[in-house]
């Protein structure tokens, strides 16, 4: 059989068991070796011990379950609230100020999660309450709890990050770098969207007063602390990677020691929140690995099968100038992210399309950027974007399809300009890493 | 009777993979101590450890093979559900034996080719390749516990799944309860 005809065999074996909902990573997993076991035969089994080696043994992966622990823990031990409530007080007299606030702590929450899907269900419950109360337009509301949230992804530590420079044998302390201009950008502009559709309708974002407006000096400076304790506990695993103290997967297992002596510092450590937070993690864990295990068997038996040279002479045959490539690779990644999550877009795409973008001269890392960038638009692009499900599903009952694809459009606009600029611009995302690890 | 059968297999599955799945759950702190540890004995005791980094590797190794049965039980594992939720119950208990049935080749493959490696890493005496070295042997045999784990919460699962197409009913009425504490 051929590598087009096998290509198209696979895909189709995908397309149908997913429809039929299949669990994806033992969907992966078991399509290759029953494809592979019939055009190859028993041969193709060898592969299995390896790749399952190799993931399982992968030191830079197991940051993966430490970032998503420290992500439990802390969402568990009320720092949202923390971040929230600070933030309220510091910006709480300008208009809109709750939407912003949202956005930047939905971006945290977001960053700590990991996970789109996860980010945006903490994200809701925490903030959509306070902006409905306060009489903000819903649309608004739900729309910057969308952006928030899944803006999480591009702010380090991100489990996606993780998966592309672990598939594509990248450094995860450069990409978290080079994701921080364009995080900064997407912030701004989403900020300043909100500031000037506040000014200019004001009925979107009524004044309040707030809880805040009440609250003694003593609580205050409570609140004040518990938030900067928050934003420091970030900063220092941040930091930590970047100053070369510690691996990423070492300034996960700091975060997770920060993260318990905060909740400990916040009054909130139960042992129940402790197990809860625990048996949420080893699933979340267990489900993004086998993920992992069966998507990297399929795209190990699909590169055996020669599908890189495929598509290395189906871009070199279209004629395209390089950027025209990367603009078509976008767009695929762009429709798959109609139909499955961003791990997979991440884990399917990363070793088919890096190696060709490399050879056309460009920056793995900052292709990486891109990959971030759009799957963050993709997941929440109507009609079927899955993210725009998740937000359905945390938003009062009286709140349509037609809402939600209403209230994410401005926020899509806003993020699809954040990934031309930085596509257009390499230098843009690449100065800060190449300045502090060298080229 | 029949059905008591069922009941009982079904029932007892799902307990033994819950049991399971909640025990490897506490090898999360445990994990994220062990790399903590090596850090503060870098830098605070200035003496790195040699067997930190592949303990935490066995250690994430574990919790994600083991717990994959109670992930697949909760319903936790990642599936596309755009056509999925259109149809109706019982067209979806169809679609779940027959995406069962991929699920539980791979398994079986898993198996057998697991099993293989932890005879040839005992006749061999095979070792991780670090300071360290580890036995790599019980790596193997764990898979294939995995595999089996999963394999019978998914046969569970299907036995369910085909009693529900042919009588209309679940097997099952009240799924078992668990505490669902939080610690809010």
């Amino acid at each position: 059989m051929g590598i087009e005809l096998l290509s198209g065999v696979l895909l189709l074996c995908i397309l149908v068991s997913f429809a039929l909902g299949a669990p994806v990573g033992f969907a992966l997993g078991g399509i290759a070796m029953a494809v592979g076991y019939m055009t190859w035969g028993e041969g193709i089994f060898s592969i299995l011990p390896n790749t399952f080696e190799s993931t399982l043994f992968s030191f830079i992966l197991l940051a993966i379950p430490l970032y998503i622990y420290m992500g439990q823990l802390l969402t568990r031990s009320g720092i949202g609230d923390a971040m929230f409530n600070a933030s309220q007080l510091v910006i709480g007299k300008i208009r809109g100020s709750l939407a912003i606030s949202v956005i930047g702590v939905c971006s945290m929450i977001g960053a700590m999660v990991g996970i789109i899907g996860a980010g945006i269900m903490t994200s809701g419950s925490i903030a959509l309450k306070p902006m409905l109360d306060r009489g903000y337009d819903k649309r608004l509301a739900l729309g910057v709890i969308m952006a928030g949230g899944g803006l999480g992804i591009l702010i380090p530590p991100s489990v996606p990050m993780i998966m592309f420079a672990a598939t594509t044998q990248n450094s995860v302390g450069k990409m978290f770098i080079a994701a921080l201009f364009p995080a900064l950008l997407a912030i701004i502009v989403m900020v300043a969207y909100i500031l000037i559709s506040c000014k200019l309708n004001p009925e979107r974002a009524p004044l309040g007063t707030g809880a805040e407006a009440k609250m003694t000096p003593k609580e205050k400076r409570r609140t004040l602390r518990d938030g900067f304790m928050s934003v420091l506990l970030i900063f220092a695993v941040l930091g930590s990677i970047i100053s070369g103290i510690a691996t990423p997967t070492e300034s996960g297992a700091i975060g997770v020691v920060g993260a318990i002596i905060l909740a400990f510092f916040f009054k909130r450590f139960r042992l129940g929140m402790f197990k809860m937070a625990g048996m949420e993690t080893a699933m979340l864990v267990s489900v993004a690995m086998w993920i992992l295990l069966g998507a990297s068997l399929f795209s190990n038996f699909h590169l055996l099968m020669g599908v890189q040279d495929m598509i290395a002479n189906f871009t070199k045959d279209l004629g395209l100038p390089p950027l025209g490539v990367i603009i078509l690779m976008q767009l695929v990644m762009l429709a798959l992210g109609f139909i499955i999550d961003e791990f997979i877009i991440v884990l399917m795409c990363a070793p088919l399309f890096t190696p060709i973008v490399v050879d056309l001269g460009f920056d793995p890392i900052w292709f990486g950027i891109l990959m971030i960038l759009n799957i963050e638009i993709a997941v929440q692009t109507p009609p079927y974007g899955f993210a725009l499900f998740y937000l359905k599903g945390i938003a009062p009952p009286d709140v349509t399809m037609l809402d939600i694809y209403k209230s994410v459009t401005p926020f899509i606009l806003l993020k699809l300009l954040v990934l031309v600029i930085c596509m257009l611009n390499p230098d843009l995302v690449m100065y800060l890493p190449n300045l502090v690890m060298g080229e | 009777m029949v059905k008591k059968i069922f009941i009982f297999y079904c029932t007892w599955i799902d307990r033994l993979v819950r049991f399971i799945g909640r025990s490897v759950s506490w090898l999360m702190p445990v994990l994220a101590g062990v790399i903590a540890f090596e850090v503060a004995s870098r830098y605070i005791f200035n003496q790195p450890t040699i067997w930190a980094q592949d303990l935490a590797l066995f250690l994430s190794a574990y919790l994600v093979g083991l717990g994959g049965a109670y992930a697949y039980q909760k319903k936790t594992h990642i599936n596309v559900d755009i056509l999925y939720l259109a149809v109706s119950p019982k067209t979806k208990r169809v679609f779940d034996v027959l995406t069962g049935l991929l699920a539980i080749f791979f398994m079986s493959v898993l198996m057998m080719i697991a099993y293989e490696k932890f005879g040839e890493a005992l006749q061999f005496n095979y070792r991780k390749m670090s300071n360290w070295a580890p036995h790599t042997h019980h790596f193997w045999m764990m898979l294939v516990v995995s595999g089996a784990l999963i394999t019978l919460q998914i046969t569970s699962n299907m036995v369910q799944a085909i009693h529900y197409v042919f009588t209309g009913h679940e097997l099952i009425e009240v799924p078992e309860e668990e505490d669902t504490e939080d610690g809010n």
